[in-house]
């Protein structure tokens, strides 16, 4: 993944989650955290 | 009136090909870093999960779906919610409501995502009183899978 090829997608990164495009990455971790906890729920349900 | 339309929305993705571009990508600056405080297997092993869950879900039971109920077609009158467009009303897996409703607020900003995560089984656990008031006896974990059936996507 190369930040370059969204350079031109700045303007609409920055209206659509509300912060700079090099900052977006971080600020989506906690977010991307709570992904293990679901994996395994959706383990479980599958069985 | 059209049924599964969450099956056309997601099943049509490439979910294997998402996931060896996640894995390709895994050690770039960018993966790195959205992936700090989770490993980048699980955003592999969550895609590779879509397909199942599905599956899964076109054989649960269902029920009319408003079909696009994400957060902006929702507003509070009083102690109620007034839905607005409603083209997408569709025969689909009990729960996928729900999952539209918690899922889109993840692509509405960094704010509205934290927000949601903080609240996601707050929200989820109130829909399904819900469900439950109205009598239904259906399976929980039924509900459940109708809810990641967008909610994953």
């Amino acid at each position: 993944m190369i930040m370059e090829d969204y350079r031109d997608r700045r303007e609409f990164i920055k209206l659509r989650f509300g912060v700079e495009l090099e900052e977006l990455p971080e600020q989506v971790a906690p977010v991307i955290a709570t992904i293990p906890k679901y994996v395994e729920e959706v383990k479980r349900l599958l069985g | 009136m059209l049924e599964d339309g969450f099956q056309l929305r997601w099943g049509s993705q490439d979910y294997g090909a998402i996931a060896e571009q996640m894995l390709e990508a895994r050690y770039s600056s960018v993966t790195q870093q959205a992936y700090s405080q989770a490993p980048v297997d699980a955003g592999i092993k969550l895609a590779k999960l879509v397909r199942p869950v599905l599956e899964r879900a076109r054989s649960l039971p269902h029920s009319i779906a408003f079909g696009d109920s994400h957060s902006r077609n929702m507003f509070p009158l009083g102690s109620q919610a007034v839905g607005m467009d409603w083209m997408a009303v569709s025969s689909e897996t009990t729960g996928v409501d729900i999952g539209v409703l918690i899922g889109s607020n993840l692509t509405f900003g960094v704010s509205k995502a934290a927000m949601i995560i903080d609240n996601e089984k707050k929200i989820y656990e109130s829909y399904a009183e819900g469900i439950e008031s109205t009598g239904s006896t259906g399976d929980l974990a039924d509900l459940r899978i109708g809810f990641f059936a967008q909610f994953i996507g």
